[in-house]
């Protein structure tokens, strides 16, 4: 895609301003782009939503010449992921300040969402050569130079980001899956060990990192790597109108999505509001009750957990999602008889489930009945092989049976899911420390220094194997 | 699948290491995604008129799907039916399958049954009633196979609960032979297929399964708008392991999903691809899983399987993410001898193509310009096939919604999208054909798609079935680009040789095809292998892999017309 040739200089604000004042006393002013742009969408669209927008271009209408009106309306629509809406409304915007590069840059989105990625990039472009400072721009523009493998291109946009923002690992990380693509593998390992280095937890730098390494033939590096970076997401970079975009989220089911994804980024406390709210509105809603009950549980609220959730039991008693969550509110109250008493019943409601067991071993524990739990964790890890949990649990509770060479391959395997559970490898280095398997055990203790130095279980497997 | 929000099952007690606090990263937006079809790229400049014209009426083919008698937005629902090409009484014409979903009611389904068409040469006649094949259960999937060496295609029908074998009788009738094979596996069965993994000269079988269903897992899910719509898969909790069967050559199968190993996977399954991806001679399995990592099942030649798919580059995409896998083909689409990958997505993914390099695979679905052109859609059905006849692979995609997202292309059905084609370029790139693949724009919400040459005039037709809508007949009527030639490839006892491979050197250039009736989405297309020549007159040799390892020179040929090549007859 070549670079448009049509630059014209920015004109700074401060004298636009001026320009459009002057004009408007000589009555030759700004004129409307027209009536605010409308919802076209089907009945289907939250009431919350349609209220936004109605407001919102009520409001463009009442001041039709009023340009922030309209950045209102499009941030609305665009925030909502009604995107034919959100760019005619950029358009709009975009009529009082043609150039403005924030605001082509959101119209650049819109139309990326809604398929012209041609126009995107073109889009994207313009931006970028009228304001170099828009690193948003530039990176999204990076992120569709490589749908398009235009690598050379991508490349240069992310290390450009990386230069003017050196503490944004997702920049590295794009520069490494740039030059991965070019199998200039030696490079992107370097891109993605920054990327790490800023981020530990940043799954995509993993995932990069470990291309890379294959790419080399290091292959039990890209394997552990590769591992790590497993289920990563793409993020992208914040511009000015963020805040404003995120507040003009609305909608019941975008609310509670809203929430479901600040508890699984482990901000849980930041999701409870959001529930609390939707509750207002929607008190007898099941789904909304089962997850402001999940916020709780993760924020040690395990009381008001069992509120809510008692009341998504009246609901509907046989759900396995509510007695699930409710057994585990009532075993961090200490409740052991109830929580084994849903957990059973949530075993019985959903048997083909793999989470109803492990609910159902967590409750044995509580007993110490550790055989039945680790009976249920090896019916977990048969219905779901994926989930690192059982095996690492089933195997702590073969080493607490005595059963330490079972629970070593065990632990193994779960590792070999999550490499870097550090409980894991502690309690493997544990394992076989126990068994005189000295060398595996020094190397579980080294691979968890690694992640976590100062953790109170790493520090005391070090002394137990005179390390520390 | 959708990603709809639904209840999700808290962490419980384990614990989980905390994510860092990152460094100068703003999250992402978390915005749904409602993209609207914008201005695709650009048409290929061909003056030509759309490649397909679609006749299911004038063949007599009135099938009609159903998905429930009333909308409960079960999972199984969402992409239930199947459909099988295949030649079941030895004329050397195909003959159409249709497998029927219905209603399943707390358990107890009903439904109006499967159908099989007989291809009378241009007409379809339904001999369901004669022939024996009209399965009641609540349909999903479909393989064919000569799975007892008698010279012809047996018929395997995956189904919500029980499944159904039945043996091709050789007179135009078949037997449940359910019982007495092995076979009745009471899983949520989708994609299946017949292959030799032990070289042991008979068909095996593997099955992929879904979620562990029952109708007592359902929820409620609704989209980010407020309104009723199906669950996403992850929603369940509930992955499921697929099924190995071993053909034990005497009539009955051996459940071998625990001693090969293939029990250490689970997934979301829908669909299967079996090759030998890592040139090996041996066949290896690959599964489709719906928003879970996809499985790269290695043979090791002594009746094992293990998974090395996040190793080899095909378990995750470029990015790591898991995908929503649906359809998928192996195919060798550079035409250098291994086995690439292409599979079928939802919208806001990419459909992928991980390219095959010595066993190692890697996501160039950019490269390929497969990749924006497939954002806005969420594909199923799929088939690389040279429609245009001028020694490329092209490219047909049936697409239908699993969610409701704004804005609907279709006021009839807020899940229909459109289909597409793309032509191949060379080099393994592809444009998309924005004039669509039929002149009369056709909307619907596509599933599974089968594949071949239905009237035997020597180019690729298909047949597709759309959600809640009578089955489609795509004939090819586009632009002849070159001249064709077919082959039917049987081993020696007269069956189709699943799992062969067939290079035909035409013109100075090698073209590889696999004799696989097993992809696209819960499909069973043509056994025979179809080229188109280009400008090449004539065929020089053609060289088989055999499933069993031989390897034979064939020809020369002449082309624009069917062969058979039978194994022990070549050089």
């Amino acid at each position: 895609m070549p670079i448009p040739t049509s630059f014209v200089p920015r004109r700074s604000r401060p004298a636009l301003a001026l320009a459009l004042t002057l004009l408007a006393a000589c009555g030759g002013g700004p004129t409307s782009p027209g009536p605010a742009v409308r919802l076209v969408g089907g009945p289907e669209l939250d009431a919350d939503v349609r209220a936004l927008a109605a407001t919102r271009a009520d409001a463009v209408d009442g001041a039709p010449l009023d340009a922030e009106l309209r950045v209102q309306l499009a941030l609305a629509y665009e925030a909502n992921g009604l995107w034919v809406e959100a760019e005619r409304a950029w358009d709009q915007a975009l009529h009082f300040d043609a150039e403005r590069p924030v605001w082509l840059s959101h119209k650049a989105h819109a139309l990326a969402e809604r398929g012209d990625i041609d126009a995107a990039v073109a889009t994207f472009e313009r931006v970028v050569q009228l304001d170099p400072a828009q690193d948003a721009a530039r990176f999204r523009l990076g992120m569709l130079y490589l749908e398009r493998a235009e690598d050379e291109r991508a490349l240069a946009a992310f290390a450009e980001v990386a230069r003017r923002q050196p503490n944004a690992p997702s920049a590295f990380v794009g520069q490494a899956e740039a030059l991965n693509n070019l199998e200039r593998e030696s490079e992107a390992v370097a891109a993605a060990e920054q990327a790490v280095k800023l981020e530990p937890s940043y799954k995509r730098a993993h995932y990069a990192l470990g291309i890379a390494y294959r790419g080399l033939g290091r292959l039990e590096e890209a394997e552990r790597e590769l591992a790590l970076g497993a289920d990563s997401e793409a993020r992208y970079l914040g511009d000015s109108l963020s805040v404003q975009m995120q507040a003009s989220r609305r909608g019941f089911g975008a609310r509670v999505q809203d929430a479901i994804d600040l508890v699984d980024a482990n901000r849980p406390a930041a999701a409870v509001p959001i529930l609390e709210e939707v509750l207002v509105g929607h008190p007898d809603d099941r789904i909304a009750l089962v997850n402001l009950g999940v916020a709780y549980i993760h924020t040690n609220r395990p009381e008001d957990a069992v509120r809510v959730l008692t009341r998504a039991a009246e609901l509907d008693a046989n759900d396995f999602a509510v007695l699930i969550n409710l057994a585990t509110a009532e075993l961090a109250l200490g409740r052991k008889v109830d929580g084994l008493r849903h957990s059973e019943q949530c075993v019985k409601a959903a048997p083909n489930v793999s989470a109803t067991y492990y609910m159902r071993a967590h409750a044995y524990m509580a007993f110490d009945r550790i055989a039945e739990a680790f009976t249920d964790l090896k019916k977990a890890m048969a219905l779901d092989t994926g989930d690192p949990r059982y095996p690492l649990e089933a195997g702590d509770c073969a080493v607490a049976l005595g059963r330490t060479d079972e629970g070593i391959e065990l632990l193994n395997a779960g590792l070999r899911l999550q490499p870097d559970s550090v409980p894991g490898l502690v309690r493997l280095g544990s394992a076989c420390h126990a068994l005189g398997r000295r060398a595996e055990a020094v190397d579980a203790y080294r691979r968890a220094k690694q992640l976590q130095p100062a953790q109170a279980g790493v520090k005391e497997l070090g002394r137990l194997l005179g390390l520390e | 699948m959708t990603r709809t929000r639904g209840i999700w099952v808290a962490a419980a007690l384990a614990a989980q290491g905390l994510l860092g606090c990152g460094g100068g990263d703003a999250p992402a937006p978390t915005s749904p995604s409602s993209r609207a079809p914008g201005n695709a790229p650009a048409a290929p400049a061909a003056q030509s008129p759309p490649t397909f014209v679609e006749a299911a009426a004038k063949w007599g083919v009135d099938f009609t799907h159903v998905y429930a008698h009333e909308q409960r937005f079960w999972f199984p629902e969402l992409a239930s039916g199947a459909l099988a090409l295949f030649d079941y009484d030895g004329d050397g014409d195909l003959d159409l399958y249709c497998v029927q979903a219905g209603d399943c009611k707390a358990g107890e389904v009903v439904t109006e049954g499967n159908v099989l068409y007989r291809n009378d040469g241009g007409h379809f006649t339904d001999v369901t009633a004669e022939a024996g094949v009209g399965d009641t259960g609540y349909g999903h999937g479909v393989a064919v196979g000569d799975y007892d060496n008698d010279g012809d295609l047996d018929l395997y029908v995956a189904n919500l609960y029980a499944n159904v074998l039945y043996r091709n009788d050789g007179d135009g009738t078949f037997t449940d032979v359910t019982a007495q094979a092995g076979v009745g596996l009471d899983k949520w069965t989708v994609s299946c297929g017949f292959f030799d993994y032990d070289r042991d000269g008979d068909l095996d079988l593997f099955a992929v399964n879904n979620v562990n269903w029952s109708p007592i897992v359902e929820m409620k899910c609704e989209t980010n708008y407020g309104v009723q719509d199906y669950c996403s898969p992850g929603n369940y909790n509930a992955p499921s392991v697929d099924t190995l069967y071993r053909n034990e050559g005497d009539g009955t199968f051996t459940d071998v999903t625990e001693s090969s190993g293939i029990s250490k996977g689970t997934g979301v399954g829908w669909g299967v691809a079996a090759a030998d991806f890592n040139l090996d001679g041996w066949i290896d399995f690959y599964v489709t899983n719906d928003g879970m990592a996809n499985l790269l099942w290695l043979n090791d030649q002594k009746g094992g399987f293990t998974d090395r798919a996040l190793l080899l580059g095909c378990a995750l995409n470029v990015n790591g993410t898991a995908e929503a896998g649906m359809g998928v083909q192996a195919v060798d689409v550079e035409n250098d001898g291994d086995v690439d990958l292409f599979m079928t997505h939802m919208h806001n993914e990419t459909n992928t193509f991980y390219l095959n390099k010595k066993g190692v695979f890697t996501d160039r679905t950019a490269a390929t310009g497969l990749g924006v052109t497939s954002l806005l859609y969420t594909g199923f059905g799929m088939g690389f096939h040279d429609f245009d006849l001028d020694g490329e692979l092209d490219l047909y995609i049936a697409n239908g919604r699993v969610g409701l997202t704004p804005p609907h292309l279709s006021e009839q059905d807020p899940y229909a999208e459109p289909n597409q084609l793309y032509f191949g370029l060379g080099d393994g790139k592809f444009r998309e054909d924005t004039r669509g693949p039929t002149a009369k724009k056709l909307l619907g919400t596509s599933r599974a798609a089968a594949f071949g040459d239905i009237d035997d005039d020597g180019d690729v037709d298909l047949v597709y079935m759309d959600w809640a809508a009578p089955v489609k007949l795509l004939e090819n009527v586009g632009e002849r680009r070159g001249g064709w030639i077919g082959f039917r490839v049987v081993g020696p006892h007269g069956s189709d040789a699943l799992g062969a491979t067939v290079e035909v050197v035409a013109g100075g250039r090698s073209q590889f095809r696999r004799c696989d009736p097993c992809y696209s989405f819960c499909s069973a297309n043509d056994t025979r292998v179809h080229y188109g020549l280009g400008p090449a007159q004539s065929v020089e040799e053609v060289h088989v892999t055999w499933p069993t390892g031989e390897r034979e020179t064939f020809g020369p040929f002449e082309a624009g017309r069917y062969h058979t090549l039978r194994q022990g007859t070549g050089r």
